[in-house]
């Protein structure tokens, strides 16, 4: 096997630096297919510049956490997350 | 680190004494960051194998051979280092006693380090809850936690079935073969009994056992998974 | 904060590399990581083709049989990852971008690689002639694996590698410059790892 993919839950650290919570169990939605469920079920590629969620059902990428000096920053792309955020 | 315990030929269990340790739910993790002299890093998570009332941290380290972090963390680290943690994180694979049961557990390998913590936390709940758990190792000298799981087992509270996937002794009274749907219908509980189901392991263990519990009708909103990434270490 | 780990080393470090080879904030590694950021697509080679588009009179392309009788070069150079691993003297084969691109004649000065998989990064036209890159798919003299971005990646030694993307399939040359995946999550627009160009601002 040579994915290295692992469950949203293993990103656990990187969204709690970058939104200052826990954020596994909130439920974020795929923009680009409907998909919706906590964001520890989503697919997470860890071994990347940043970290990755991409939807299970369709791939498309839901949020890129990138980690430099100056803080951790959560780029959310083809993702709805639930309004009153943070 | 305060002691060392070799659980078996690959996985070593590191014991901490952290003073503000704000206390963790069964099933969560922590992120473990190693720095060397020039700078250079590495970081790794692993679930967190004491239940919240056991009063020590523990992790407990499958080496592997090309590994980076667990070999450290195995074999060089020494009682009265110190080490980087962030946690305890997650709030998804865990289970705490008031969401009840029965509770179905399946675990691959070093997949049952959650479950010891899960365990744990329900003996000192005074149990109550009904659980099943299917472990699958590649040989019995693999099985992390034999003896405590065999207590576990012998006093009945626990139903723990085991599958040895590459060899087996004599005699060996369990299942012989990797998982699959035939396996985890003939372990689990029937979805009527609405379990709550763990599954943690390699990915192709996960998927298979998630598939097959979907299959035979169980709520996938009930099954929680944790894959591990073959680039750990 | 964090503190020295007593005895830690890493893994595979090459600790009397060539400190003048090894760029800022990186470290010499024997190792070659898989770093991916989505599922590793598996296209055949029968399907596989490779484009030139965008700001070109007529777009090019290629089939595997075509790309391989261009003419290919041998090349042996020093990567360097963001994340922080160089690794010295890595030998490929491919084609030199000035082959894939001779002849063609344009006002662009920018150009945009896309990957089976929507991965995209973007570079100055400049920094892709001039013997500075290749369209490789050979490593250490065999087919470049999957994970490592085979069939065939962009390779562009002298940026860091996320620039080098893997599964390349597709080169929009464009006059105007647009950020690509890692460029739009906050890393540097072009990623010189001699000035430590790692994000956005570096």
């Amino acid at each position: 096997m040579t994915t290295t993919a692992v469950d949203g839950n293993a990103a656990a650290g990187a969204l709690f630096e970058a939104y200052g919570r826990e954020m596994t169990l909130v439920v974020a939605t795929c923009t680009a297919c409907g998909q919706a469920g906590p964001l520890a079920e989503t697919v997470a590629y860890l071994q990347a510049p940043g970290v990755v969620l991409r939807c299970r059902r369709c791939d498309a990428v839901l949020i890129v956490v990138v980690a430099h000096q100056g803080g951790t920053v959560a780029h959310e792309s083809s993702v709805r997350l639930p309004g009153g955020d943070v | 680190m305060v002691d060392l315990i070799d659980e078996s030929t690959h996985v070593r269990s590191v014991v901490l004494d952290l003073p503000d340790w704000p206390g963790h739910r069964a099933g969560q993790h922590v992120d473990v960051r190693l720095t060397a002299e020039d700078g250079y890093q590495a970081q790794r998570s692993y679930s967190l194998a004491s239940s919240p009332e056991d009063g020590q941290v523990v992790l407990t380290v499958e080496v592997l051979d090309d590994g980076e972090v667990s070999p450290y963390l195995a074999g060089e680290l020494q009682v009265g280092d110190q080490l980087e943690l962030r946690g305890p994180i997650g709030g998804y694979f865990v289970w705490t006693a008031d969401l009840g049961g029965p509770l179905q557990l399946f675990a691959g390998g070093s997949g049952v380090v959650p479950f010891r913590a899960m365990l744990r936390h329900r003996a000192a709940a005074n149990g109550g809850v009904p659980v099943r758990l299917l472990y699958s190792a590649r040989r019995l000298e693999d099985v992390i936690y034999r003896d405590e799981l065999g207590r576990l087992a012998a006093n009945g509270e626990t139903d723990i079935r085991f599958t040895l996937t590459r060899e087996w002794p004599d005699p060996w009274g369990g299942y012989r073969r990797r998982v699959d749907r035939e396996m985890v219908e003939q372990v689990a509980w029937s979805p009527e009994d609405r379990p709550l189901v763990y599954v943690c392991g390699p990915t192709g263990f996960v998927e298979t056992v998630a598939d097959a519990m979907v299959e035979l009708g169980h709520d996938q909103a009930a099954i929680r998974t944790e894959r591990f990434g073959p680039s750990g270490g | 904060m964090s503190f020295i780990s007593r005895g830690f080393h890493g893994r595979r470090r090459v600790p009397d590399a060539d400190r003048s080879r090894i760029p800022p904030g990186q470290y010499a590694t024997s190792d070659f990581p898989v770093l991916s950021a989505g599922p590793t697509p598996r296209t055949s080679l029968g399907s596989w083709t490779f484009s030139v588009d965008g700001e070109v009179d007529e777009p090019l392309e290629w089939d595997w049989t075509g790309f391989q009788a261009l003419s290919s070069e041998l090349i042996t150079v020093d990567i360097h990852c963001v994340t922080k691993w160089s690794k010295l003297d890595t030998r490929w084969r491919g084609v030199s971008l000035d082959t894939v691109l001779e002849g063609v004649d344009t006002a662009a000065e920018y150009a945009v690689a896309s990957s089976d998989g929507g991965y995209t990064t973007n570079l100055p036209l400049d920094d892709l002639l001039g013997g500075k890159a290749w369209i490789a798919f050979e490593f250490d003299n065999a087919p470049l694996a999957p994970e490592h971005g085979g069939p065939a990646r962009l390779l562009v030694p002298h940026l860091y590698f996320w620039k080098s993307a893997k599964w390349v399939r597709r080169l929009t040359l464009r006059i105007d410059d647009e950020p690509g995946f890692w460029e739009t999550y906050g890393y540097h627009n072009y990623g010189d790892p001699w000035q430590e160009q790692r994000y956005a601002g570096d």
